[in-house]
């Protein structure tokens, strides 16, 4: 094997990019864990641990720019270069979401409370959880055949931010809510969304999985 | 960089080598030249040889038969060395045959002057003597051609070798015959080292005494034609010498004759020198 | 045949007395575009475009099968023009080999073989050709000096301008920037670049970033087999075949 030095290098890309993900992972879960528990604490300790992931983001930048500068990599080695240069993007957004969330926790202080129940919100949160998870899991693997179930598990999540969304705006339109409950659910409704956009993202490390295993762009719509 | 002792002892060996070989070559210039020198004027160079039994006089009649006699051997061998060398070289494989022509060659260039002359004085002295009149400079120059032909052959074929492959492919994918790509190409790039090798031939030619004492007959007089027995000056000046001791003459003569092999040497390579130079722009 | 096709090539095997160095080749070389030729050392791709001018009839105990068709004929028959074939599909070597002569006689040596004496004709073929080589800026006032005295770059350029005198289709070029340096290399790629307008070019190249940087198409010879062929943006970004993958990520061997 030729270009010992070399293939180390992107090794160790590799692992960096999974120890990014992991690091996103645990703050997505613990993120998700305050957010359930109410733990102010707990939140504050994912925003100040974002920086581990920013700080990630960076390293793997250069990491990635010193090979294309310097190895000229092709094929398959071009195409895990390329994946993981934009999929640390999505890690960096996930991390950042997390952190938003985070802050809606602080700052509210408080158990949420919601006129409508929350099995749809909870069935949300743990399909984003598993989404961001697996994304992870299709990078380290080379598993496409996870990569491709993406779609669709998007497309629940979407029609069940929708809902709860509807439902929502269905009890301002009621007038069942007090003053109070008006800015618990402004913050219920951000968080909603941030968990939505998480789940993007993840679709969005899939596709790059794939193409980064088989070379085809075709997932551009 | 510092010479380690160990290594002087053989620097020291090389260098008085080196130093003894150019002590000889002065050495020998300058006694010829010293006791020719004198002798040599316009008169010496102009003037008939003396007649029988007589010493001293001029060596017009040499310098001439001399000039006959090279000139016929370079005719001949030149075109065919020339030739020879370029059809080995360019149009035959390295294969068993080209092995033995070079071996021949070779063969040819060792056999001692005197058996040439000997083969030259049978055969075309004697053989063709209806063609070549016997006892003439042509006999004499067709024998030394003999000795030329070698020389040049294998100069003028080792120069051939050194032009590089990638010429002739140039030309030829230019879509240049390979007639073409010789001529135009090959031919004058290797030009210095095939002239080269007709100036060692003609430096053997001018200088060979034996083949020419078998062969060229040695009469005295102003040659009329090729047809006429000639002595040059090489046998000239062995004839004085054993024959009549005169020793400034052949002296005189052999003064001649250096300086003539040292001026073609050095103007050759003079104007060889240029040739290369203007080939490689400088 | 496809009017895009200028040459195209039908199991094309070739064999060095018993060495076989071309295994069973076919592929069509498109026309007025770059096609590159890479693989190791000894790959063939040398070889391979020696028979495309059939240069290879130089060469002791060669024995060639299959079909080159160019301009509808094979170009392997025995009854080719092979001084007027080498004409419409010339080639430039690895290192620049100018004749010793002027820079013009160089140029001028083509069409002087072919026939060409007039002074004035001469004259603006030399002054074309230079030109399209992108050579003329630098040479206009020293046609008369030596080739030799040009750097390394300039003399490639005027082997390829002295190719461009001959009014070629095909320019067979191996590895033609190999012995320069990256600013006379890049030189002689914008050229490539020009020179596709006229010229089908095909370029065997050591350098896979330069036939990434020039090539619309490349094909990847290994052992004397043509392993892969596509356009260069899917062979560099996604080869099909396990060995062009290996070769062009540099984890050969």
């Amino acid at each position: 094997m030729a270009r010992v030095r070399y293939v180390r290098k992107l090794k160790e890309l590799r692992q960096n990019v999974i120890k990014m993900g992991n690091a996103t992972l645990k703050s997505v879960e613990e993120g998700l864990e305050a957010l359930e528990a109410s733990d102010a604490a707990l939140a504050e300790r994912v925003i100040k641990n974002d920086d581990v992931i920013d700080k990630c983001d960076r390293k793997i930048e250069s990491q990635c720019m010193m090979l294309l500068a310097l190895e000229q990599p092709m094929a398959k080695d071009l195409r895990v270069i390329a994946t993981s240069l934009k999929m640390i993007t999505d890690l960096e957004r996930i991390g950042d979401f997390t952190v938003d969330i985070a802050e809606e926790i602080v700052s509210m202080g408080k158990p949420i409370r919601t006129p409508v129940p929350l099995s749809k919100f909870n069935e949300l949160v743990s399909e984003v959880k598993s989404m961001v998870a697996d994304s992870i899991e299709t990078y380290a693997q080379g598993n496409i055949e996870m990569a491709r179930t993406f779609e669709s598990r998007d497309d629940k999540i979407d029609s069940l931010y929708k809902e709860i969304v509807s439902d929502m705006v269905g009890t301002f339109v009621e007038g069942q809510c007090s003053t109070e409950s008006v800015a618990d659910i402004a913050s219920f409704l951000y968080i909603t969304r941030y968990l939505e956009r998480i789940a993007d993202h993840a679709v969005n490390i899939g596709n790059r999985v794939c193409y980064m295993e088989e070379g085809e762009r075709n997932y551009l719509k | 960089m510092p010479v380690k002792r160990r290594e002087m002892v053989p620097l020291a060996l090389l260098w008085a080598s080196g130093i003894a070989t150019l002590f000889i070559l002065i050495v020998i210039l300058a006694f010829i030249l010293a006791n020719g020198l004198p002798l040599v004027n316009w008169n010496f160079l102009t003037a008939e040889p003396s007649v029988w039994g007589q010493t001293g006089g001029g060596i017009y009649s040499t310098i001439v038969a001399t000039l006959a006699v090279t000139g016929v051997s370079l005719a001949v061998a030149g075109p065919i060395s020339v030739g020879g060398a370029i059809y080995l070289n360019e149009y035959t494989k390295e294969n068993f045959l080209r092995r033995i022509i070079r071996q021949a060659a070779e063969i040819l260039a060792g056999i001692p002057s005197i058996v040439v002359g000997l083969f030259g004085f049978l055969f075309f002295v004697i053989y063709l003597a209806p063609y070549t009149g016997g006892w003439s400079v042509l006999s004499g120059g067709l024998t030394l051609a003999f000795m030329v032909l070698p020389i040049s052959l294998r100069t003028s074929e080792e120069a051939l070798k050194t032009v590089p492959a990638e010429l002739r492919e140039g030309s030829l994918g230019l879509g240049a015959t390979k007639w073409q790509a010789i001529t135009t190409v090959v031919v004058p790039t290797a030009l210095p080292g095939i002239v080269t090798g007709l100036i060692l031939g003609l430096g053997r030619a001018i200088g060979e005494t034996a083949a020419i004492l078998l062969t060229a007959g040695g009469a005295l007089n102003l040659i009329n034609s090729l047809y006429d027995p000639g002595r040059p000056m090489t046998l000239h000046l062995y004839d004085v010498l054993t024959e009549y001791r005169d020793t400034s003459t052949a002296y005189g003569t052999a003064a001649v004759l250096i300086i003539a092999i040292l001026a073609i040497t050095f103007i050759t390579d003079w104007l060889m020198n240029r040739y290369t130079n203007k080939l490689k722009g400088l | 045949m496809d009017d895009n096709v200028e040459i195209s090539v039908k199991n094309l095997s070739l064999w060095f007395g018993k060495f076989q160095a071309l295994k069973n080749i076919s592929i069509a070389i498109p026309k007025n575009e770059v096609t590159a030729l890479i693989g190791p050392s000894g790959c063939g791709k040398s070889t391979f475009i020696k028979t495309l001018d059939r240069m290879n009839d130089l060469v002791d105990n060669v024995r060639i099968t299959g079909e080159v068709i160019y301009k509808g004929r094979n170009i392997l028959d025995d009854d080719t023009d092979v001084v007027q074939l080498r004409k419409e599909i010339g080639m430039v070597f690895q290192k620049p080999n100018p004749f010793p002569k002027s820079i013009y006689d160089n140029v001028a040596y083509g069409p002087r073989v072919h026939g060409i004496k007039d002074r004035k004709a001469l004259n603006d073929i030399v002054e074309g050709s230079l030109r399209k080589a992108a050579l003329w800026d630098e040479v206009s006032d020293r046609l008369n000096e030596s080739a030799l005295r040009l750097s390394g770059g300039q003399q490639q350029r005027l082997c390829i301008a002295r190719l461009l005198a001959v009014e070629p289709n095909v320019l067979l070029m191996d590895e033609p920037a190999s012995a320069l340096d990256p600013i006379a290399t890049s030189k002689i790629e914008d050229l490539l670049y020009e020179l596709k307008r006229e010229y089908t070019i095909i370029i065997v190249t050591h350098n896979m970033q330069q036939a990434a940087r020039v090539a619309t198409h490349t094909a990847f010879f290994l052992l004397g087999e043509l392993i892969e062929y596509a356009s260069t943006i899917d062979l560099f970004e996604r080869p099909r075949d396990k060995r062009t993958e290996d070769y062009v990520t540099g984890k050969f061997g």
